[in-house]
């Protein structure tokens, strides 16, 4: 088993539950998308992979990279794992590079920290690395300032792959960025995993993330509430919260007028009552919703849903499989 | 016709730059029939928030005339100014530093009466502020709240409330939705849409995101390195986009597969634009796939008229 698993992750930061029940998995070379809102818990479960969680954080569940548990890890192992095994990229990547430094100074940073080779076998990797995302090898001598936003996003990608690492958590990678730039980064990133790199891209955008992904997790109040492939997923959602994100989501050439909206507030991290999260916003809420946590059913091959009450394509409500 | 909400003619405006001038405005100009909404759209650096600042008079432009109500607040004086400025309101992408951390969000509402109409006295004030932000959906109780305590969605409805407390005909919207969530932000655009109708308003709507244009704009302006490449209705424009730019921003909007003909080997040096170039040759050329030698001696005439590109070899029909 190699990739990114992570099982029944759960957080807790004083009296909030900010990630209450996460499960996901990034194959080897597979593009995963987990989206949400803010406030859902997805850049958290990020940095939980990374071991960077708030000191006062206690946790439960696992996180493993390959057979490696990282959830509780100590620092020596952690070390081992950032970068190397498990890479991030951040959506400022003007604030996550150091403007004192060239880029390629930067790149060597990382790369000798984990490859004990002779300089020049670290510059060719910073130079190959370099090449995958389209930089030449100019970039080397140049500082954070003389990029444009895409081009930084791209030097911070290939000082994420230079090391090769088995997964990439890119998390909102362009939201700083254009729309134009935006497609040419997200094309960057899905080439970068035809060589076997799983690839988790954490977006508040399905539209976007349902260009590259071939599956997708819905995150809501720190639950993932849905999964399954990207397609059925768009095409017809079961929980009613990603239905209602779908339909909020204003499409080009879709000339409606009013758009609908999910009324209420997201459930505080702090709220322990049984049942669904969803439940005070949901409009096909039953009775059994305030009072116990929903099953998680599969109404699909490869699709998971927690709900009481989902929607249900046509034929297949005679059949649901409880897990 | 009835006189126009706004009519801007020939505004410009430059900054100096590492190797000249910046030309972040090359000459807009437009007019608004009352109740018709108009969007500028177009990528970071395209002139587009520039435009919104000189309109309001909160950036000095260089050249042009911004009429509203008969008179042109660039030539007006500072006591003009202020009195012309009731005509419009504006809201911005962030609502958190739109308002006053320490001010209670009713307060921050009625700042405009309190300049433009100096005669009405406290408990007027305060009733028509809470009518105001009942109107956006804000209660007694939030009204009393101090900013840091709304959320952005809330924040927000306290900004388009102050906006809308002078009654204008016209506000202008610097990408009011691009800091909220998804869910939120189409309570909010719902929102504009419903206070479109009821007062009669105008929208300038500045914003890169071109799933909202039709959502509340009848008209777009596509901007590019401080040009209008692009004008028209927004159906139109659109579904059968003329400038290889339009096209390319449509093309680059999610929700449809990953176009294969983004080139991305040649993007870093053509990703750039021409700001510097003052008249002559055309600021996209840099960038355009269909870019002809004449594209770098002339520029292409201005997009002028209700539907037009300012593009040498436009799109057909057939190519759309």
């Amino acid at each position: 088993m190699s990739g990114l698993l992570i099982e029944h992750l759960q957080l807790r930061i004083g009296a909030a539950t900010p990630l209450r029940d996460c499960t996901l998995q990034v194959r080897p070379g597979e593009v995963v998308g987990l989206v949400g809102e803010s406030g859902s818990g997805k850049s958290l479960t990020a940095l939980a992979c990374l071991g960077l969680l708030p000191p006062q954080t206690t946790s439960s569940g696992s996180i493993r990279i390959g057979a490696t548990a990282v959830l509780g890890a100590g620092e020596a192992l952690l070390r081992g794992v950032r970068g190397k095994r498990l890479a991030m990229i951040f959506q400022n990547p003007l604030s996550a590079l150091n403007p004192f430094f060239s880029i390629g100074r930067q790149l060597l940073d990382v790369v000798g920290t984990h490859f004990s080779e002779p300089r020049p076998a670290l510059l060719a990797r910073v130079q190959r690395a370099l090449e995958r995302v389209q930089l030449g090898a100019t970039f080397m001598q140049r500082y954070p300032h003389q990029l444009s936003g895409g081009q930084l996003q791209r030097a911070m990608i290939a000082m994420a792959i230079a090391c090769e690492p088995e997964v990439l958590i890119a998390d909102e990678p362009t939201t700083a960025l254009d729309v134009t730039v935006q497609a040419r980064i997200m094309r960057l990133l899905k080439e970068l995993t035809e060589q076997g790199m799983g690839l988790l891209l954490i977006s508040h955008d399905l539209a976007l993330v349902s260009q590259v992904a071939q599956r997708v997790y819905v995150m809501y109040a720190g639950r993932t509430v849905e999964s399954g492939a990207t397609r059925e997923l768009m095409a017809s959602a079961s929980h009613p919260y990603t239905a209602s994100l779908l339909k909020a989501q204003p499409r080009l050439g879709q000339l409606q007028r009013r758009l609908p909206v999910i009324e209420g507030q997201v459930l505080p991290a702090t709220d322990t009552l049984p049942g669904c999260v969803f439940r005070a916003r949901c409009r096909r809420a039953v009775e059994a919703c305030a009072r116990q946590q929903p099953p998680t059913l599969q109404l699909r091959a490869g699709s998971l849903v927690e709900c009481h009450h989902p929607i249900l394509p046509a034929l297949q409500a005679q059949e649901l499989n409880h897990v | 016709m009835s006189e126009a909400v706004i009519a801007v003619r020939g505004l410009r405006k430059s900054y100096a730059g590492k190797g000249g001038r910046v030309q972040a405005l090359r000459g807009l100009d437009f007019a608004l029939p009352p109740g018709r909404s108009l969007a500028i759209v177009g990528e970071s650096g395209s002139g587009k928030t520039t435009a919104a600042m000189c309109i309001a008079k909160l950036a000095e432009a260089d050249a042009g005339e911004v009429v509203l109500s008969g008179s042109d607040i660039l030539a007006a004086n500072a006591r003009q100014t202020v009195a012309l400025r009731r005509h419009f309101g504006v809201v911005l992408q962030n609502p958190l530093t739109s308002l006053d951390p320490r001010v209670r969000i009713w307060r921050s509402v009625i700042e405009p009466l309190q300049v433009h109409e100096p005669a009405l006295k406290g408990p007027e004030l305060r009733e028509r502020a809470l009518a105001m932000l009942a109107r956006v959906g804000l209660d007694g109780a939030m009204a009393d709240r101090l900013p840091h305590q709304l959320s952005g969605g809330q924040l927000q409805r306290a900004v388009i409330a102050r906006a809308l407390i002078l009654q204008p005909r016209l506000v202008i919207l610097d990408e009011p939705t691009s800091a909220l969530d998804v869910s939120v932000q189409a309570q909010v655009l719902n929102l504009l849409c419903e206070l479109r109708d009821e007062f009669q308003l105008s929208y300038l709507f500045i914003t890169h995101n071109l799933a909202l244009v039709e959502i509340l704009a009848q008209e777009v302006l596509v901007m590019y390195a401080g040009a209008v490449v692009e004008r028209g209705p927004v159906h139109q424009v659109f579904a059968r986009p003329r400038h290889p730019y339009t096209a390319e921003l449509l093309a680059a909007v999610p929700g449809q597969p990953l176009e294969p003909r983004l080139p991305l080997a040649n993007a870093p040096a053509a990703m750039q634009a021409d700001f510097t170039a003052a008249e002559h040759g055309c600021p996209y050329r840099l960038r355009c796939a269909r870019a002809q030698a004449r594209c770098t001696e002339d520029a292409p005439a201005p997009a002028t008229g209700p539907r037009a590109a300012s593009c040498h070899f436009p799109l057909g029909d057939h190519e759309q």
